[in-house]
């Protein structure tokens, strides 16, 4: 396993989220747009702009998945506070299929992210397989409420003692 | 990562081959007051109205599919 160098300081502060009174948020408020046809048609709009066109085809060629950038424009648009996380998802069919139109007609190469790597799903069912063998075989001899225990005991043993573990 | 674009794609999907292979089947229903005739009556909503969102969401789909094909043939056609 690699072990991390440097300390993880690009991450949140635990407890950063309630740095703000509640309702200071874009997405703490209520949704400036409530259905999914002005969603839609926002989204729409926007993607037919130039500058935006561009930006999708860019990212497209990075090699990011279309699903992964759908979902990262609904999320921006919760984040401001444009709709709800419901009305986000369920636009998310109609943001990909405009970005696969956007990137058919430019004539670039994607990855719709729904791909399937049929030897990984193998090699996830082989590793499966495995568990429940060596799980079987340590069970072999042993009281199932026994395993349990000893199981419990192991994860407390390796949960976090920090300031926020506290009980 | 749990992403659920692919999840809500799927099911997108489904709903509009689903679409597709009733509108394929006859499907008129016998004449009568009963439960069945109520629903049947309510779901042949036309227009802004849908019954769910997600009705109005597969026909923005459809409809981008059918600008792409549209799109592809033209393409087609001009190389």
């Amino acid at each position: 396993m690699a072990i991390r160098e440097e300390p993880p300081l690009v991450a949140p502060i635990p407890g950063m989220s309630m740095t703000h009174e509640v309702g200071a948020r874009p997405w703490q408020t209520p949704p400036q747009q409530t259905t999914v046809q002005e969603v839609i048609a926002h989204y729409i709009e926007r993607m037919q702009d130039d500058s935006i066109t561009e930006q999708i085809i860019n990212i497209l060629q990075a090699d990011v998945p279309v699903t992964t950038l759908a979902n990262t424009i609904q999320l921006a648009g919760v984040m401001e506070g444009r709709h709800s996380i419901d009305v986000g998802v369920l636009v998310i069919p109609v943001l990909m299929e405009m970005i696969m139109l956007i990137a058919d007609a430019e004539g670039i190469e994607y990855a719709t992210g729904m791909e399937r790597d049929k030897e990984a799903e193998v090699k996830d069912s082989r590793i499966l397989a495995g568990i429940s063998k060596a799980r079987k075989e340590l069970m072999n001899g042993k009281d199932e409420e026994e395993v349990l225990v000893q199981e419990t005991e192991e994860e407390l043993a390796e949960m976090p003692k920090g300031l926020m573990g506290r009980r | 990562m749990f992403n659920p674009a692919e999840n809500i794609y799927q099911a997108v999907d489904k709903r509009i081959k689903q679409g597709k292979i009733i509108a394929e089947k006859d499907t008129k229903m016998p004449k009568g007051k009963g439960i069945l005739t109520r629903v049947n009556k309510q779901k042949n909503v036309s227009g802004d109205q849908y019954l769910e969102p997600i009705d109005y969401v597969v026909d923005a789909v459809i409809t981008l599919r059918k600008e792409k094909e549209a799109l592809m043939e033209n393409m087609n056609g001009n190389s």
